[in-house]
């Protein structure tokens, strides 16, 4: 009996380690696949049938096309802004309204929930939404881009739970030794929960370095457009000519042919540059992952 | 706001004498002046954001006409309902809502809950971080890269399209031109993108699971697969519940961004929800007091699916949203 | 509760949070204001007297000297231009240039080939001889009708919008509703060589007016009636190699197309894209079934898809699509993706402009090609074709009722109809791009940038780098789209070839709708037209039967297709009574 247990769990333990990888490969090689493409001949790429496993040739030309013209890198620029600019006011409004969340004996602190509850169930809906967005300034206005999304009800409430977490005791001990309800969310409520914050910051980042919804609907200048909307251009509306005007740059491309075929390497060129800084932040954070959207999500 | 409160009645404040309530505010604002300054820019933000809009909805009311402005644009009383219910395109778009909704919890709510099953049998820390160091990368993924990927890779000669024909033997064109292809394309490529991100959540609950449990298990003789069913599963039913309820709730929303990157008229009649019906008829067609009428009309539903499965839940599991 | 006010209360709420938040709020986002005016432009209005001669210097100058052409870029000397057509082009520079520090936004759908039209050479050629300068405004690619949607709901406009028949109900709509200025009693004061050239010839002046006689505002005119420029096109070496004659009815299409995949083509006829060749007239046409409405005999609008003999012309389609005499993507191809198929060698037929294909075909790739009339069903009918140009061509723009210098934006439109921006809109710069020859006639010389841009483009793109192709202005299609003109290319020779062999007596002219009429009109036009692709489309691909055609019909009625006709015929009357 023992050893058919052990005949199953190591049978067990293979196929899972079997299913695993199966998906871990699954999830990597569209990812691979773009990062080869973007280096491959693109005469090569065109003509390629099938899986991907290396690049085909080597050649940077891609890069050098997509980065010689002047829109995607005021592009990189404004996404720079945006996401500095905006995980600013983030954090700073999130932690405010957590906090106020997360004090225990607020007399209003039941009607602040219900204001804010109710506006996860109910919204005026797009155009609404677009008339009120015009109607106090932020039609083609940068603010538009950090104001409208300065806080995430979600993230809140998960930070509002991890303030809840700590210990009433530090809190306490602190208050007796004079410090003020300011001085306790500066030097012991905001460092203790490093976790929590580690991860809506990483939520708020990725969240408005990928944002283009409202940067389509509300901007109107080309020259404050983000990378995402330059994006959608270049990969959805299958325009790249902003990337493959011209041939400077030392590309020649010299027909029609070879025209499609670098219009091709650009999209893979473009994803990879607008995706590679957030993919290699997120591991440094990822410890926090497990204990931050716990702590936020469960523990109530 | 996955809090867990088990849901007593007795919590309800005794009844507090008049009088001594605005002393008590009063004493209350003096004593955490702080928190409610700090209320205030949030409270703020809210009202201008989120309550600002929703007077906007009376526009769905009256015939808007942005250079006529409010007041001077006519009221039409329920006309845009009316002619979205009887307009051809009512039951193709709450069907579509729907079906995309069910099959996203069919496919799309499993998935991350097989995946944290399976890591959670991992004893390797290699290559428990490995994997899910990659599955959680698509999660960071743009959602304009991840349509783009799906344009390229379901192209005419596209590497899905080439697996599907060599699976199949048939001959495709572009997959996004089919429509019975676009809720296999829309699911998985969110299976793609999410799994790995959403399995955290179980991977948390399980960290948390009492081990008194799985010893006891042990004394049963219980093999690892009995373990997974009998001890695992049930003791992340609570957190599954809850996640279940958003989805359901949620059946009538779905978001627009991924569908208005990947649709087009070929697959109108699968792809086209009610969401992204609102955006084309707003944006696309200018027809704004109309496409207001029928977000009015999907926020309502949506509303009143929340709250019944929440109801549900509570009364099955014990386990609610309020 | 009134929005205005709701909306300032919570603009009045948002700075005081924001103000709470952060302190570097204030002042953000705000453009910089415009610097301050100067006076000193007011001087430069000395030169109204006429202009030396200087046809001597220019005319037939093959090597013009720098000071040559700089008095030809830079002054609004036309003297060396010759009167080429049957009207002469109005020549009143009164205006320009324009007193003031003049500044104008012109909203614009973004030419895919131009990244920038704020950069671009010819506009930057008529802010300096025009003293206006111009803010370009272009929306996303392929996000121009949300843009339009959005910036006419935001209720700030721009001084000037180009292509303003987005507007929901049409041009007219927009003036009805106030977006757009009724220029009916300005254009003589500030646009006269507008005025002068629409006047100058009785159809121009019945297709740029309104059913009440308003001038709604500056609608691209061609010297003539330009040439069909969308047909069938064949390669060459596809004759040759099927050793067939150039088909001429349904039939002989299909043995032709049958053939050339016989002989390697797998996917002979390049027969749509995303931008919609399915819908052209080309084969529909042949069964009567017309992409959208058009004149029968009796001079009455129908309807192309609801006539009797569509069923069978989807059928057809149908069995060629299951045949695969069709490129396989022809549902979701985008332009690119349309031309890389074309240059394959899966390519033997193309529904496209011969402009077009002599670029990605002849040029790039030196494939030869022939042009062949619309197919018909019976041998010996006649070809028809549903395109004829009411010398309407190019672009239309209005000014906006937010225009605060009226006169300005006029001016700037006007420029367009003057014999100097005729030269520089269609021919580009003097010198580098074109020169002028014994005639006083422009032209380009084999060294042009149009033809040997400096940075390796192809013409396909420097039309539209070098020069405007399509602007309110009067274009000169037949001498100044590259295309045509160049050496060598035949282009010019099918479109004219088509546009007198085939009857296009069935087209419908440029009508206009009253505002009663205008919104109901595009609401049913939108639903037709949905409904018309997916249905179409969907039997042609085979996911539906032929019989769910009759189904289509019952619902079209459903929506109201005989109320669509009948708007349709009654601007119709209104049109033939102006």
């Amino acid at each position: 009996m023992v050893q058919y247990k052990s005949l199953g769990n190591r049978l067990f333990d293979g196929s899972i380690y079997a299913l695993l990888t199966v998906l871990t490969l699954v999830c990597l090689y569209p990812i691979v696949h773009i990062l080869f493409a973007s280096m491959s001949n693109p005469g090569e790429l065109v003509a390629h049938k099938g899986l991907l496993l290396a690049p085909l040739g080597f050649t940077l030309d891609g890069y050098k096309l997509i980065f010689r013209d002047n829109a995607l890198i005021v592009g990189y620029a404004n996404t720079l802004l945006y996401v500095g600019l905006g995980t600013a006011i983030n954090m700073v409004m999130t932690i405010m309204g957590a906090y106020v969340l997360s004090r225990r004996e607020l007399f209003f602190k039941k009607y602040i929930m219900i204001v804010i509850t109710i506006t996860m169930f109910f919204g005026g809906g797009l155009i609404p939404w677009f008339l009120l967005m015009k109607d106090i300034g932020l039609y083609n206005n940068i603010w538009a881009m950090v104001l409208p999304g300065a806080i995430s009800t979600w993230n809140m409430i998960i930070l509002r739970t991890g303030f809840q977490a700590l210990p009433q005791e530090l809190e306490e001990a602190a208050t007796i030794d004079g410090a003020s309800q300011a001085r306790i969310l500066l030097s012991v409520i905001i460092p203790l929960s490093k976790a929590t914050l580690a991860v809506i910051f990483l939520y708020y980042l990725v969240g408005n370095w990928n944002s283009w919804f409202n940067a389509m609907v509300l901007l109107q200048d080309r020259a404050k457009f983000p990378l995402q909307l330059l994006l959608k251009e270049i990969l959805v509306a299958n325009d790249t000519s902003a990337a493959t005007m011209g041939s400077a740059g030392g590309v020649v491309i010299d027909s029609a042919g070879s025209a499609t075929a670098y219009r091709e390497l650009v999209k893979y060129c473009t994803i990879v540059v607008s995706t590679l800084p957030i993919l290699i932040v997120y591991p440094f954070l990822q410890k926090y992952f497990v204990k931050g959207v716990y702590v936020g999500s469960i523990k109530g | 706001m996955l809090t867990l409160r088990k849901n007593k009645k007795g919590d309800v404040l005794a009844a507090s004498e008049r009088p001594k309530t605005s002393l008590l505010i009063r004493k209350d604002v003096r004593k955490n002046w702080f928190p409610y300054l700090l209320a205030i820019p949030v409270l703020a933000w809210f009202i201008v954001f989120c309550y600002g809009p929703m007077w906007g909805v009376l526009i769905a009311f009256k015939d808007y006409k942005p250079l006529l402005g409010f007041e001077a644009s006519p009221w039409v009383g329920f006309k845009h309902f009316v002619d979205f219910f009887q307009g051809p395109y009512f039951w193709r778009v709450v069907k579509n809502t729907l079906l995309l909704n069910l099959w996203g919890i069919g496919f799309g709510f499993t998935a991350p809950i097989i995946l944290a099953l399976l890591l959670n049998e991992i004893r390797s820390k290699m290559f428990k971080r490995t994997v899910q160091t990659i599955t959680y990368m698509p999660h960071f993924i743009s959602l304009v890269v991840v349509a783009g990927m799906i344009h390229i890779f379901t192209a005419d000669e596209g590497i899905i399209t080439q697996v599907l024909q060599w699976i199949t033997g048939n001959e495709y064109s572009s997959l996004l031109g089919y429509s019975s292809m676009f809720r296999p394309i829309y699911v998985f490529s969110g299976i793609w993108q999410s799994i790995g991100w959403e399995s955290i959540i179980y991977l948390a609950a399980m960290g948390s699971i009492d081990t008194s449990l799985y010893e006891a298990a042990d004394m049963d003789g219980a093999n690892r697969l009995q373990k997974m069913w009998h001890v695992t599963l049930p003791q992340i039913t609570p957190t599954i519940v809850i996640l279940f309820i958003f989805a359901v709730g949620g059946l009538m929303a779905s978001g627009y961004e991924k569908i208005i990157l990947l649709y087009n008229p070929l697959t109108y009649d699968t792809a086209d929800v009610i969401a992204s019906y609102v955006y084309r008829r707003g944006l696309r067609e200018a027809s704004l007091s109309y496409s207001t009428a029928v977000g009015l009309f999907s926020a309502v539903i949506n509303f009143g699916l929340l709250w019944m499965t929440n109801s549900i839940a509570r009364r099955k599991s014990e386990v609610s949203l309020w | 509760m009134n929005m205005k006010t709701f909306a300032k209360k919570i603009g009045l709420l948002a700075a005081v949070s924001a103000l709470a938040v952060s302190t570097a709020c204030s002042g953000g986002g705000n453009e910089a204001e415009e610097a301050a005016k100067s006076d000193t432009e007011a001087a430069g209005k000395q030169e109204q007297v006429a202009f030396t001669d200087i046809s001597g210097d220019i005319r037939g100058n093959e090597k013009p000297s720098a000071e040559q052409i700089a008095e030809v870029n830079d002054t609004l000397n036309d003297t060396y231009l010759g009167d080429i057509f049957d009207q002469t082009i109005p020549s009143n520079y009164a205006a320009y240039p324009v007193p003031g520090d003049v500044t104008l936004d012109v909203w614009m759908p973004a030419n895919a080939d131009v990244p920038d039209m704020n950069t671009q050479i010819v506009q930057d050629q008529v802010e300096k001889l025009t003293g206006i300068k111009v803010n370009f405004i272009t929306p996303p690619v392929g996000q121009e009708a949300d843009s339009f949607t959005l910036m006419i709901s935001s209720g700030e406009l721009p001084d000037i919008i180009i292509d303003p028949g987005r507007y929901p109900g049409g041009f007219e709509a927009g003036v009805n509703d106030g977006a757009y200025l009724d220029l009916t009693d300005l254009m003589e004061k500030n646009a006269p060589n507008y005025n002068e050239w629409r006047n100058s010839d009785e159809m121009r002046r019945k297709t740029t007016v309104t059913d009440d006689g308003r001038l709604l505002g500056f609608y691209g005119i061609a010297p003539y009636s330009e040439w069909m420029w969308f047909g069938m096109l064949i390669k060459q070496e596809a004759l040759d190699k099927t050793g067939l004659e150039v088909p001429t009815t349904v039939d002989e299409w299909h043995t032709f197309l049958t053939k050339a995949k016989e002989v390697g083509y797998s996917e002979p006829l390049n027969y749509g894209s995303t931008y919609g060749q399915i819908f052209t007239g080309i084969l529909n046409g042949a069964y009567g079934a017309w992409d959208w409405t058009f004149l029968d005999p009796d001079g009455k609008v129908q309807w192309g898809p609801a006539q009797p003999q569509a069923k069978e012309y989807l059928a057809t389609m149908q069995q060629w699509n299951k045949e695969g005499l069709l490129n396989r993507d022809w549902a979701t191809a985008d332009f690119n993706q349309r031309m890389a198929t074309a240059i394959s060698d899966k390519t033997a037929a193309m529904m496209d402009s011969p402009d077009t294909m002599w670029s990605y075909w002849k040029q790039q790739n030196g494939f030869d090609f022939v042009g062949a009339p619309n197919p018909v069903l019976n041998e010996g009918d006649q070809s028809q074709a549903s395109y004829k140009n009411f010398m309407r061509a190019g672009s239309s723009a209005a000014v906006t009722t937010q225009a605060e210098n009226v006169e300005a934006a006029m001016a700037f439109l006007d420029f367009s109809y003057t014999k100097k921006g005729w030269e520089l809109l269609n021919y580009g710069e003097y010198g580098t791009v074109h020169l002028i020859d014994a005639e006083g006639k422009p032209y380009y010389p084999a060294d042009s940038y149009i033809y040997k841009d400096p940075d390796g483009q192809p013409v396909a793109t420097t039309l539209h780098k070098y020069r405007m192709h399509n602007w309110p202005d009067i274009r000169d299609e037949h001498n100044s789209n590259p295309l045509i003109v160049a050496e060598g290319s035949y282009s010019g020779d099918i479109r004219q070839a088509w546009t007198e062999e085939m009857d296009a007596s069935m087209t419908m002219p440029p009508i206009t709708f009253t505002q009663a009429e205008a919104s109901r009109e595009a609401e049913l036009g939108n639903q037709l037209a949905t409904l018309r692709s997916e249905y179409f489309a969907k039997i042609i691909m085979g996911e539906m039967p032929v019989d769910a055609y009759d189904k289509f019909l019952a619902e079209a009625q459903k929506m109201g297709l005989d109320e669509f006709l009948s708007l349709h015929q009654a601007a119709l009357d209104r049109y033939n009574q102006r």
